[in-house]
């Protein structure tokens, strides 16, 4: 079920009645939770709920094994065992395909047949951020920093419709506690909730289909028929796009679960603002950027060893980390990029701090050059990202360089979306909160004219029909 | 550490009563909180405005849906709520904002007047199809022989729609029209074509359309001004992953694959054709390849089979079989094909219908082998006739089919 549809806002106006009526925290709440979320999940496709009830009992099976052994060694083996459970999940939906592809073109340059037959095994939406969810919590009750919660509490955890299909990657520190006690209906935020939803709508529905339409999709398909400031609009207009798409996704799913009474994690900062690599993860996918963190590269060692190993810890989480994107060399690329990228300001950074100097400089013009940079080697990361193959994303990048010549499709009302989208990131951040008060002072009648105003803005300048998101491939 | 679990409490205070107020944030003295009644208030108050605001768009979406109880249900709210939005004179408002945006839903229509049943045999050159809304520039086919004349009329049996091969300086113009799976193919068409040089491509391929619902977007309509705005020498059409829904004819619902779905449809596809080659333009005519689904199969074997039957009916239009380029071994869906150098490719979606970049590149390379026939003489060399043995160096192994015309496998129709 999409966010934008009609089909989502007559089962959110369900569920949100039946979920104040129930007594969030109770067990018929807890029931009716974790139906709702699956009737939400299978909307797409109702086989895939069984696989997510098995993801959860796998889980939690788990996490209760681990927490009731005192042997270590044991406690080792339960985590090494239930981490395979769900990883291999993962990895069947998710790389099998890729792997036996690859295989099997390997072996063929040396006149050998695969023994891995070649299926298209269907991609089950949200499995990524599920299972990423699950194994932090199994991870995380292994580490004694989370008791196991009761096996309701869990289920609405994982499955929890707000968060299903594309995040924000929620820990069971910050949610399950919020499961346990009951949520008071009388202190809603609704104000934040419908700045994030409606601002979500506007950025989904609006910015990113606009910009896909008029130059994103038709340049990245046929770059052989664009000049070189074209293909530069629309590397920037993918920045956008993917920006708009996303936050306009988890801003709404954050506003959701506020209207349930539930504060899920920030997940985006103002990313086009960052002024390195190191502080674009900071502000982008936050909450993957802190699991990548948390759960791959203090595994590896992170920062605790020769400085070539950080290099290499910060390699492997970043490729980890692109091809968890998707199984296509493209995703693995964009990895490398900012796996390398952020080695190479990591260097600089100490030798900038060996040599007495501030780690990075922060004089006006170093500011502005620093956001240049960062922002453009970030849209390098994007034309792999959105390239449908690696000699796509160098047809682009060859011809940024020499195809001059007239860009038609670089209209006024692309660049004025672009460098809108890029300047409201730099708006003071007290501003939202502030059009926020002002609304929640209004009467009921008026905020409902106004969201109506709103909404019926955005569905006349938006498309009939909206895309999925594209974060819902991975 | 371990997570602390918090004791449960209730919020039923008799001391704080619901209400429709709010308080005040503690952490944000400026900022109101309030009771989920206010929510459901608020709500209300937004959906029923902005439905009676979007009314008219609403109740066109629901009319444009595909047949069933969604549709009906749809459509039994948003009618009288757009008699009251009109009542109220709210509906003018998305007129307005849609003629302030310069839309004016170009591709909808509502039926067209051939849809009518119970309906004669199609003739073959359907004498009523609308006339030519613009005409390529004459020109000369590779022999010097002038083309037949193609200013106006349907082409006769006997013509050729002959074409001179396209060099960058007569470079050739190509139209490619269809779906989201039409879409694929224009990619890798355009990608191909642009790699060769000599041509001018246009792309107008759009999602969740067809030729089975003219009133949600109307292709005749569409192709006639693609026709007139771009002036193409060839025109490559793929439509019908869509179409395996029914439509309404007179009022009445027309279930998918009746004889008289398919005699519309028939007269649909044929008008289109009557459309393009009525000014001696070529129009090379893809079909559906096999989808995962056994269904969905089974459907766009339908549809082939009446695309291949207005092809031969039609002259100057080329029927290509996509199953040559797209299907297994034994005919069926596959995700995975080998490529001239024997290294598998993805080449479908994970959805069982689109096709990747890949598949694309394939079937695109199946249709410029085609196009190829246009303007060189048919020849049973080893490049124009591949086996599967020796498979195209730019294109996919494929099979003879004993309808292929012309030594070009997968093609059928009639060139004159």
């Amino acid at each position: 079920m999409l966010f934008p549809t009609i089909d989502f806002a007559i089962f959110f106006a369900l569920v949100f009645v039946a979920h104040w009526l129930l007594n969030p925290g109770s067990k018929q709440w807890k029931l009716f939770m974790i139906a709702a979320s699956y009737v939400f999940y299978g909307w797409w496709d109702w086989r895939f709920v069984f696989l997510l009830a098995g993801v959860t009992v796998a889980s939690q099976a788990g996490a209760e094994l681990i927490h009731h052994t005192r042997h270590e060694p044991r406690r080792r083996m339960l985590l090494a065992i239930t981490l395979t459970v769900i990883l291999g999940v993962l990895g069947w939906f998710k790389y099998y395909g890729f792997l036996a592809l690859n295989v099997s073109n390997a072996l063929h340059v040396f006149g050998a047949h695969s023994p891995l037959p070649l299926l298209q095994v269907a991609l089950p939406i949200g499995i990524s951020f599920f299972t990423f969810m699950a194994i932090s919590y199994v991870v995380d009750v292994y580490r004694g920093r989370l008791e196991p919660a009761g096996w309701l509490d869990f289920a609405v955890h994982l499955s929890f419709f707000p968060h299903l299909v594309a995040g924000p990657i929620v820990r069971g520190g910050e949610l399950l506690p919020q499961i346990r006690a009951p949520r008071d209906p009388r202190r809603i935020d609704y104000s934040r909730a419908a700045y994030l939803i409606f601002g979500g709508l506007f950025k989904k529905v609006v910015i990113s289909s606009f910009i896909a339409t008029a130059i994103v999709d038709p340049v990245f398909g046929t770059p052989g028929q664009h000049t070189a400031l074209e293909i530069l609009f629309a590397i920037y207009g993918y920045a956008i796009q993917i920006y708009a798409d996303f936050s306009g996704y988890t801003d709404i799913a954050i506003g959701v679960a506020l209207l349930l009474g539930f504060e899920f994690p920030q997940n985006f900062d103002a990313p086009y603002t960052a002024r390195s690599l190191q502080d674009f993860w900071r502000r982008w996918h936050m909450t993957l950027s802190r699991w990548l963190r948390d759960y791959l590269y203090i595994p590896l060692g992170g920062s605790r060893g020769s400085e070539w190993q950080t290099y290499r810890n910060v390699m492997i989480t970043m490729l980890l980390g692109g091809l968890w994107h998707g199984a296509a060399w493209t995703f693995v690329a964009w990895g490398g990029i900012h796996g390398g990228g952020l080695a190479v300001g990591r260097w600089r950074r100490q030798r900038r701090v060996a040599a007495g100097l501030p780690a990075q400089a922060d004089r006006p013009v170093d500011r502005v050059l620093q956001r240049v940079a960062t922002f453009h080697l970030v849209c390098l990361g994007w034309v792999f990202f959105r390239a449908d193959s690696l000699g796509t994303a160098f047809e682009m990048l060859g011809r940024l360089v020499s195809a001059f010549g007239p860009a038609p499709a670089v209209t006024p009302l692309v660049v004025f979306v672009i460098a809108l989208m890029v300047a409201v990131q730099h708006l003071p951040k007290e501003l939202p909160a502030r059009v926020q008060d002002g609304f929640s002072q209004l009467r009921p009648a008026a905020q409902g004219v106004a969201l109506a105003a709103t909404l019926f803005a955005i569905t006349s300048l938006g498309p009939q029909g909206v895309a999925p998101f594209i974060y819902f491939r991975f | 550490m371990a997570t602390r679990i918090e004791p449960r409490r209730t919020f039923r205070s008799p001391t704080l009563r619901p209400s429709l107020a709010g308080r005040r944030d503690p952490l944000r003295p400026r900022r109101r909180v309030g009771p989920a009644g206010r929510v459901v208030v608020i709500g209300t108050v937004c959906f029923v405005l902005w439905g009676l605001l979007a009314a008219p768009a609403l109740r066109r979406a629901a009319e444009t849906a595909p047949l069933g109880l969604r549709r009906t249900a749809a459509l039994a709210v948003l009618r009288p709520l757009s008699r009251l939005s009109s009542l109220l004179a709210l509906d003018r408002m998305q007129t307005g904002v849609d003629a302030a945006l310069g839309r004016h839903d170009p591709g909808a229509t509502a039926l067209p007047p051939g849809d009518v049943l119970p309906s004669p045999a199609l003739p073959a050159h359907p004498s009523s199809g609308p006339r030519p809304r613009g005409s390529p520039p004459a020109r000369s086919n590779p022999n010097g022989t002038p083309a037949p004349a193609a200013t106006s009329g349907p082409l006769t049996v006997g013509s050729a729609p002959s074409l001179p091969a396209p060099t960058e300086a007569g470079r050739l113009r190509v139209l490619i029209v269809g779906d989201s799976i039409g879409a694929d193919l224009a990619m890798g068409l355009a990608r191909l074509l642009d790699g060769k040089g000599g041509y001018v491509t246009k792309m107008d391929a759009r999602q969740a359309t067809g030729l089975a619902r003219p009133d949600y977007f109307d292709w005749e309509r569409q192709v006639a001004v693609d026709l007139q705005r771009f002036q193409p020498d060839l025109v490559v059409a793929m439509f019908g992953a869509n179409d395996d829904q029914g439509f309404l004819v007179g009022g009445e619902g027309e279930a998918f694959g009746t004889a008289d779905w398919q005699r519309v449809y028939g007269q649909r596809v044929a008008r289109i054709m009557a459309e393009v080659t009525a000014s001696a333009r070529p129009l090379l005519w893809v079909g559906m390849p096999p989808m995962k689904s056994d269904g969905l199969t089974a459907a766009m074997r339908t549809v082939n089979a009446i695309f291949r039957a207005q092809a031969l009916a039609h002259p100057g239009v080329l029927y290509l079989d996509p199953w040559v380029a797209l299907a297994g071994p034994r005919g069926h869906y596959a995700a995975y094909l080998p490529n001239a150098s024997g290294q598998e490719e993805l080449v479908r979606a994970a959805d069982g219908v689109h096709l990747t970049a890949s598949g694309g590149a394939r079937l695109a390379a199946s249709v410029f082998t085609a196009m190829r026939t246009l303007w060189a003489p048919p020849s049973p060399s080893p490049s124009h006739a591949p086996t599967p043995s020796s498979p195209p160096s730019s294109g996919p192994p494929v099979q003879t089919s004993p309808e292929a015309p012309l030594g070009v496998p997968g093609l059928a129709g009639r060139q004159g």
